[in-house]
């Protein structure tokens, strides 16, 4: 039979691995959405910005 | 170009969004080490009783995601602002990785406690049921493209799922079932340890926290996403 710390271990290192993955995605996926956005918005276009209608 | 830092009760988001970071990281540290390192093991489940500290705080974060999905479908519905809608999704997303990390969590715990890993019990049962309702919500969401229709249809389901919520809460008591009876909020007072309760409420906090840092960072997201379509929609026009 495995230690009991074993399966501390196990609940330990998954929560903990799943969720510094799940923050990491969001993180990469906010930086390149931002860095998508400000070249679109570095090229001139029309007056009203649809930062205006969402934000 | 207007600000994405949209203030939060009077306070700058990126300032809130540090701030509750900062907590998270002080507090799982402080959690972690309390309950893995000082607070004695249980007296009849041992050491492994420690995974406890892990597995409750997701699962009433899991409560707390689906109670705020529920409430925004329901804000959506009357209001028909699709920034309900955003907070919504992204309430439901984080949820769903607290249900399964608290499945997931529970049956590592069962393993050497009950010896199984998964067992056809209510409390089980209704967990389960509640992560593929929740499931499904984000699936909905990625298939239907128009955003009132999918809006709509994910707050019917959204709401209709948290239904499966008290009924989780209420399963230990209309059946009986191999998962423990409530030891904190149950009739006759508290069945646990003061120092077992601090530390339970210590990573309570801590993961309040971070359901709140990543509900934040999500909706940030969603919220650059959102302007980034409109600015594609807008230059495409354009274009034409």
């Amino acid at each position: 039979m495995m230690s009991r710390w074993v399966y501390i271990g196990l609940a330990y290192g998954l929560a903990g691995g799943v969720l510094v993955a799940y923050l990491a995605y969001l993180l990469a996926a906010l930086r390149r959405s931002r860095l998508h956005l400000e070249d679109l918005q570095r090229t001139p276009h029309s007056a009203r910005s649809p930062v205006e209608d969402v934000a | 170009m207007m600000s994405l830092d949209r203030p939060i009760f009077g306070f700058r988001r990126s300032m809130v969004t540090r701030l509750f970071g900062l907590l998270t990281t002080g507090g799982l540290a402080a959690g972690l080490v309390t309950g893995l390192l000082i607070v004695p093991p249980d007296a009849i489940q041992g050491e492994v009783q420690r995974i406890m500290y892990l597995h409750v705080p997701m699962a009433w974060n899991a409560y707390l995601s689906f109670a705020v999905v529920c409430a925004c479908s329901v804000v959506y519905l009357i209001r028909r602002d699709l920034a309900w809608d955003r907070r919504a999704a992204a309430s439901a997303e984080i949820g769903v990785m607290f249900t399964a990390l608290t499945i997931a969590a529970g049956s590592i715990w069962g393993r050497p406690t009950w010896g199984t890993w998964w067992t056809w019990d209510a409390r089980l049962t209704t967990t389960a049921i509640l992560l593929f309702i929740y499931i499904g919500y984000l699936v909905v969401r990625q298939v239907v493209e128009e955003p009132e229709k999918r809006a709509r249809l994910a707050a019917v389901i959204g709401i209709i799922g948290f239904l499966d919520v008290p009924l989780i809460r209420l399963s230990v008591q209309w059946w009986r079932t191999l998962h423990q009876q409530p030891t904190v909020f149950r009739v006759g007072g508290m069945m646990i340890d003061r120092f077992m309760l601090f530390t339970l409420l210590l990573n309570l906090i801590a993961f309040g926290c971070l359901y709140l840092y990543l509900m934040l960072k999500r909706t940030e997201l969603e919220m650059v996403r959102e302007i980034l379509v409109a600015e594609q929609v807008r230059r495409i026009a354009h274009d034409e």
